[in-house]
């Protein structure tokens, strides 16, 4: 038993020789020795410095070395490597002044894992003091820094010296915390002033700090977060009743708005209008589920769509249409017009006179109408009325019609005496061309002459010598169209006759008709002179014969010309100018009184004027 | 080489077979060399107590070509696109972290903790500078957590916090002037990442004068154990490197890890998420990933037999 209760003993005593010979140091103090150290040299195998206070005193040679160790050289008595440098920092297994040279009996490997004087520990539990070691280093942890890298203290290398740096280790490196920790920044969970940050909330952060008691102060508040947690979505509608969403960041910041999705087809409230019918329009509205309504009615419209076109009857025969314009209005309608009923081959009657009369039915403005075919013009010797005034070929038209008339004359020339006696006779002549198409057959064409009043004899008529009291000459011979006919009758004036005796000569056709034109007349006028004036009157006043210098064609003439059948009325006058009168030139000169003379020449003169005048009327 | 082969067997060991990744699966190995110290090759330095050296940093110029920080040689190594050394950058020291390319071609290689400057060198000339970097808003070399080339200067990230502009456009000293996080491609912005201590991060565009202009908040496959890379583009489009890891019940052991790349559009919008089985070893670095020039995401993994650079199609979709 009592050697039993010595080994006890003695396991105790030595247990407590431990205990005495591992002094309490405090972190502080742990790093107190430590920064001490700081300057001197990596002395391989080494661990001593010189130190005042916290601080190193190179009153002792700071010491260097070169080379690569353990094959390095080191000069001076002071300097440490790593596990010697950390043994006297921590005075492990005893108290140590850190100028008392000796490296002590550990390695770095030693402070890898517990053993009697310290304990390995988390990493993350690591405070000031405590050591960090691998297989071939250690150092002495002072604190963190924000990134995770480590402040400490170590003789690096032989290069390096004992330093304080900052510094990573890895893995291979693991903490160890000496035992008898106490007093002065001893035994906390942390550095007094250490401050830890910690995110929180959204992207926040709050922070703690290390009081002097080493132990963590309470969390502040969570600051500086953003509007959202990461991750998170929000949603919005957006445009046509779409959505649009958008996702917090890391950072706990909106990213931007996606595009706006699953939109409706327009805006709630927004209208719309197109265009409808005839020129119209209608709208439509946005509902509210972003979708439009129907459409309205169309509104506004025109009466026709444009382009189109319309065609309707007018008058009896016409048609007229009309187009729509751009503005879906109708244009006015065309005139009313139509097709001539039956081609225009209708005839009718324009209820006019002469060439107007005859028309054919046509279209006009749309209704059957009468036109006439020949338009009214300038009389023409045509035996038609022209100018459709009624009378035919009147006031002896000039202009021979084609074909001209069947009856028509040209007065060439005409000789009858200018004075006569009263009582005296005289002959006559007219020539005109046959202008007409009908033949003039013998006797059957009369040289008409007017008398002094409607039913009288002609005052020129010698009684009984002319065909008849009105009929001067008829033809003698055939008087072809375009041939000259020469017509010579005897003239008288009466024994009562004074002044001046005129007759119009007119030339009728085969019906007793007088010809029209183109001159189918002539005025005959003779001066009855007493038979006393007659030498001066036949001085001053010779017979009148044809146009001066004109040259009349040959007639065809006959002396004798058969006369023409004459009618009951003429049948004294014919037989009446049977007997023959005296020639106005050579026969029944008589004595003019003298006191007529001046007024014979006077008349003399106006008688001269109206003859040569005549044939130009 | 042993450590980087037994990493890799605990690796397994801890994980089973090797994560299936789809992107990597599509992802395009951009740079693959061995581990020395010879021309085409990288140096690699065990740790034997002390920190264990690897490339720490690369950059990708716009055409493609490939820097990578050599740092435990003393250079940086000039890779074209099919994996042929163009040449190499001799530094004046073996403690060199970061790289990058400046707008103008020349190289800007960054020692925050011996020399504690930036040297600026001419790679066609082979002239080159130093540039100290401690001042105003760096009182200590060590808080310098990224080098980072921006149209109107350099910039150099601390406690990946805030960023100080060192070097104008000119690549001159200048004024020093700080802005939250880090500068963004896109001018008058800045951006922040945070683990969030529940797993999670955040990232946020803040003006230069701080004012939050949009929050980001992130989740992985799993806990989110660091953020590895932070960078946009002019565009606005922004990538984020995680490193994933889960740990066993009793929250001690890593049984699983990787890469989560994530990326997003300049509204905040998700983008592609890249997975890489390829994370943050025992070998310290400063860049792990990189937006390059040419607008790709490249990975620089350390494997046991050599350095790898991946490339994970481009920021915005397109590969």
């Amino acid at each position: 038993m009592s050697g039993l209760r010595l080994a006890v003993t003695t396991f105790a005593a030595l247990l407590a020789a431990d205990a005495i010979a591992l002094p309490t140091m405090s972190r502080d103090e742990i790093i107190c020795r430590a920064k001490s150290g700081v300057g001197f040299s990596y002395y391989w195998g080494g661990g001593c410095w010189c130190s005042n206070g916290c601080s190193p005193n190179f009153s002792c040679s700071k010491g260097s070395c070169s080379g690569n160790c353990p094959s390095c050289n080191h000069s001076g008595s002071y300097g440490a490597d790593c596990s010697g440098f950390t043994t006297k920092v921590w005075q492990v297994p005893n108290a140590i002044s850190t100028s008392t040279c000796g490296h002590g009996p550990y390695v770095a490997a030693s402070y890898t894992k517990s053993a009697t004087y310290w304990d390995k520990i988390s990493r993350s539990s690591m405070l000031k003091g405590d050591a960090l070691a691998s297989s071939t280093h250690v150092l002495i942890y002072e604190s963190g820094d924000p990134w995770g890298s480590h402040w400490a203290y170590e003789c690096k290398g032989c290069s390096y010296g004992c330093v304080h740096n900052v510094r990573t280790a890895g893995s291979s490196y693991s903490a160890a915390r000496r035992h008898n920790l106490g007093g002065g920044g001893g035994g906390g969970e942390c550095n007094p002033g250490q401050v830890q940050s910690q995110a929180c909330g959204q992207c926040g952060a709050k922070t703690r700090t290390c009081t002097s008691g080493s132990t963590w102060g309470a969390w502040t508040g969570c600051n500086g977060q953003g509007p959202c947690a990461p991750g998170a979505t929000q949603n919005q509608g957006c445009g046509a009743c779409g959505h649009q969403s958008r996702t917090c960041t890391a950072a706990c910041q909106w990213g931007g708005w996606s595009g706006c999705a699953a939109q409706g087809e327009c805006v709630a409230g927004a209208t719309q209008q197109q265009g409808c019918g005839n020129c119209g329009h209608q709208t439509r509205t946005c509902g509210g589920g972003c979708s439009w309504g129907g459409w309205s009615g169309c509104m506004g419209e025109g009466p026709c769509a444009p382009g189109a076109s319309q065609t309707e009857a007018c008058g009896d025969c016409g048609l007229h249409g009309r187009s729509c314009g751009g503005d879906c209005q109708w244009a006015g309608w065309s005139a009313c017009e139509g097709p001539d009923p039956e081609g225009g081959t209708l005839v009718c009657d324009t209820q006019e006179l002469g060439v107007c009369r005859d028309g054919r039915v046509r279209c006009v403005a749309g209704w059957k109408t009468c036109v006439r075919l020949v338009d009214p013009s300038d009389e023409l010797c045509d035996d038609l009325d022209n100018d459709c005034d009624g009378p035919l070929d009147e006031a002896e038209p000039k202009v021979l019609g084609d074909p001209p008339p069947a009856w028509a004359a040209d007065v060439l020339d005409v000789s009858h005496p200018k004075m006569l006696a009263p009582g005296a006779a005289g002959t006559a002549w007219v020539v005109a061309r046959n202008m007409g198409t009908s033949t003039w057959k013998k006797g059957a064409v009369w040289l008409g002459a007017t008398g002094a009043g409607p039913g009288e004899p002609s005052p020129l008529a010698p009684p009984g010598q002319w065909p008849a009291w009105n009929v001067a000459a008829v033809t003698g011979a055939d008087i072809p169209p375009g041939e000259i006919a020469r017509l010579e009758f005897p003239v008288a004036v009466s024994l009562k006759a004074t002044g001046v005796v005129s007759a119009r000569l007119t030339l009728l056709g085969a019906g007793g008709d007088a010809m029209r034109c183109p001159h189918p007349s002539i005025d005959v006028e003779i001066l009855v002179v007493p038979e006393a004036l007659q030498p001066f009157a036949g001085a001053l006043a010779p017979e009148q014969g044809g146009p001066s210098g004109e040259e009349l064609p040959a007639p065809a003439t006959d002396q004798s010309p058969a006369a023409p059948a004459p009618t009951p009325s003429e049948q004294s006058t014919a037989a009446q100018a049977a007997k023959p009168s005296p020639d106005a030139a050579g026969c029944g000169s008589r004595a003019v009184e003298p006191g007529l003379v001046l007024a014979l020449l006077l008349a003399l003169g106006w008688a001269t004027r109206r003859t040569g005048g005549s044939r130009s009327a | 080489m042993g450590t980087i082969a037994l990493l890799h067997a605990l690796l397994l060991a801890l994980t089973g077979d090797p994560p299936q990744v789809d992107a990597h699966q599509t992802a395009q190995i951009a740079l693959q060399v061995p581990w020395g110290s010879g021309g085409a090759m990288i140096a690699l330095r065990d740790g034997n107590e002390s920190s264990p050296e690897g490339p720490m940093s690369f950059a990708v110029a716009s055409t493609g070509d490939v820097y990578v920080l050599d740092q435990v040689s003393s250079r940086v190594v000039h890779f074209r696109p099919d994996g042929s050394v163009v040449g190499e950058i001799s530094l004046p020291g073996d403690t060199f972290q970061d790289v990058e390319i400046a707008p103008d071609g020349r190289l800007l290689v960054l020692d925050r903790l011996v020399r504690q400057s930036v040297l600026i060198a001419d790679e066609a000339t082979g002239a080159s500078r130093e540039v100290p970097i401690l001042g105003e808003h760096i009182p200590e070399g060590g808080a310098v957590t990224a080098l980072l080339a921006r149209a109107d200067g350099v910039w150099l990230e601390v406690e990946h916090r805030m960023s100080v502009r060192v070097l104008d456009d000119r690549l001159d000293p200048c004024e020093r002037t700080a802005v939250p996080g880090r500068p963004s491609a896109v001018a008058g912005r800045s951006l922040v990442a945070a683990l969030d201590g529940a797993g999670g991060a955040l990232v946020e565009w803040v003006s230069r004068e701080g004012a939050v202009l949009q929050r980001l908040p992130i989740t992985a496959e799993g806990p989110i154990a660091r953020i590895a890379w932070l960078e946009d583009d002019a565009r606005g489009s922004l990538m984020i490197a995680l490193h994933v890891m889960r740990f066993d019940e009793g929250g001690v052991e890593v049984v699983a890890e990787h890469t989560e790349i994530h990326t997003f559009s300049a509204i905040g919008e998700r983008g592609p998420v890249a997975r890489s089985p390829h994370v943050l070893t025992e070998y310290e670095q400063v860049r792990e990933l990189d937006l390059g020039g040419d607008g790709g995401l490249y990975q620089l993994a350390i494997l046991p037999h050599g350095p790898q650079v991946l490339r994970f199609g481009r920021l915005g979709g397109a590969r």
